[in-house]
């Protein structure tokens, strides 16, 4: 068996907000290349742990680990440029600029661009064709120059997920990447997130209400029940597990 | 040809005071109003140092430095309050410097103020004074355009919609929004030592609330990240109240209607632009 790298580590971890206790002995690891899905009722906790791992919610005792690194105490921006990359369930792009403007962010930061490369016209081919490359594969070329604020929902998820891609982060934290997105637009949001983890090597948790297309998608899922790790499987484990009918499908 | 000379020379400390409400409040969303405290600190600064003894240069370098400091204090505050605690605390620093200002006689005159302020001898007369501004105000707004050109321009206009989607993309806000407010702060005391060389006498009305409500409206104006825009704007906010003169107005109280101009004009604009400037509610 394979035996691959564990990328993040999560022990005993614990999450306060305010007096209440939002998450309680949370452990889990994922593995290089996996793709974890985190299931659960509305209010278990989902977004909450997705915002303690990106460092935006402080945590009250445990541990995290990334890449064996302990980022307990970093700051947001230091986790994201360490490559905790982070997909908001209201999508993180910038809808006053540009489609353009917003992936242009992720390349400078990426790709370590002086701060003057607007004014070197090589510099400048060089943005613009990476740009018109991941444009053209997820058919947003036509709204380069648009405001992003005018994208359809579905839209706005694809260049959030071109800006992930783009910012080549190890690790990709999404939040209810299918909200708000008609059933075609589902498969190649589930078919770009695919490419990301198997062709650009990434590795992702992806919260979500759609089971159908995380089952299809993920290689494990954690149920997540008022704040606790309830249970955790392959999909088709998870699938069938009778206590999962009845906390969280009320059947 | 003295008041056009003046009226240009208004023009040009107005925008080196207005490029930083631009790249703070306008473009970063970042409610900053020490404007007038850094205005007057910096007249003053080098009005001291220099009947204490400094040379031109060295009470100059002091200036900056020192103003350095202050914006460094205001960002400090600014990554420990709040928006809204900010807000009030660099409004109730106008407010404070003034107070300061009137009590402290022995260093700045108190409400007498410093008369007799004489101008550096490479601009002597009030058009060489207005030439040198001119040469300061072109290199700012080309530091300006190349500044929003940058990742750094991108970055705060993305400071503007949210901290935390820039925080996600790698980039920290707070220092995004530090280094906007100690610039701003910088580029104002620098706008009070030209307009100090101008007016050649300094007291506690120099810097204050009218000045603050003439860049905000500027401000709001430009909320483009344009600097075109901003020149625009500026000179609308500094020639439309001379549009007064031409009305049979007793002198008493033309500086009154230059306030409530200002006062009203920003009113408008926050009524009608103010979907701009209303945080938005994006959750994580």
């Amino acid at each position: 068996m394979e035996n691959k790298k564990t990328i993040l580590a999560v022990e005993d971890l614990h999450v306060q907000i305010g007096q209440r206790m939002i998450l309680h002995e949370i452990s889990f690891s994922v593995t290089l290349g996996e793709i974890v899905g985190i299931i659960g009722p509305n209010g278990c906790g989902k977004t909450t742990l997705l915002n303690t791992l990106s460092g935006f919610l402080p945590v009250e005792t445990g541990t995290i680990s990334f890449n064996g690194e302990d980022i307990m105490h970093l700051e947001p921006y230091v986790r994201a440029r360490l490559g905790v990359s982070r997909g908001f369930q209201h999508v993180g792009v910038f809808r006053d600029m540009t489609v353009e403007e917003n992936l242009m962010i992720a390349i400078e930061r990426a790709e370590k661009l002086p701060w003057w490369w607007k004014f070197s016209s090589t510099k400048r081919e060089h943005v613009s064709r990476i740009i018109d490359a991941v444009l053209a594969d997820v058919d947003l070329f036509s709204h380069k120059k648009s405001l992003a604020g005018i994208l359809s929902g579905g839209q706005l998820r694809l260049l959030e997920l071109t800006r992930l891609r783009l910012l080549k982060g190890n690790l990709l934290l999404i939040d209810e990447p299918t909200a708000g997105v008609s059933p075609i637009l589902k498969n190649k949001l589930s078919d770009i997130i695919k490419k990301l983890v198997r062709e650009h090597g990434h590795t992702a948790i992806i919260v979500e209400h759609d089971l159908k297309f995380l089952f299809d998608l993920a290689d494990r899922i954690i149920v997540l029940v008022d704040g606790e790790k309830y249970m955790e499987g392959t999909p088709s484990e998870i699938r069938g597990d009778e206590r999962l009918k009845k906390v969280y499908l009320g059947e | 040809m003295g008041y056009l000379y003046t009226q240009i020379a208004r023009f040009f400390e107005t925008s080196m005071l207005s490029v930083g409400v631009h790249i703070t409040t306008s473009i970063a969303g970042i409610f900053f109003f020490g404007f007038p405290v850094a205005f007057s600190f910096g007249a003053y600064a080098l009005v001291i140092l220099i009947k204490n003894g400094f040379t031109l240069w060295i009470a100059f370098i002091i200036t900056i430095l020192l103003s350095v400091l202050l914006g460094l204090i205001f960002s400090l505050l600014y990554r420990r309050l709040s928006n809204d605690g900010f807000a009030v605390f660099t409004f109730a620093s106008v407010l404070a410097f003034d107070s300061l200002i009137k009590s402290w006689d022995s260093l700045t005159g108190g409400v007498l103020g410093i008369s007799g302020i004489s101008r550096p001898s490479f601009a002597r007369t009030l058009v060489a004074l207005v030439i040198l501004q001119g040469i300061l105000a072109i290199c700012v707004f080309i530091f300006e355009y190349t500044l929003l050109q940058s990742p750094f321009g991108r970055a705060l206009r993305a400071h503007n919609e949210s901290k935390i989607f820039l925080d996600a993309t790698g980039i920290p806000a707070s220092g995004i929004g530090s280094f906007a407010i100690t610039l701003a702060v910088v580029l104002s005391a620098l706008a009070g030592i030209l307009a100090i060389w101008r007016i050649q006498f300094l007291d506690p009305s120099f810097g204050g609330i009218a000045i603050l409500l003439q860049i905000l409206t500027i401000g709001i104006l430009a909320m483009k990240p344009k600097v075109s825009g901003l020149i625009l704007s500026v000179l609308c906010i500094v020639l439309l109240p001379e549009i007064l003169r031409f009305f049979p107005f007793p002198s008493s109280i033309m500086g009154h209607l230059r306030i409530l101009f200002y006062s009203v004009l920003l009113i408008v604009l926050v009524k009608q632009l103010s979907t701009r400037y209303t945080s938005k509610k994006r959750f994580i």
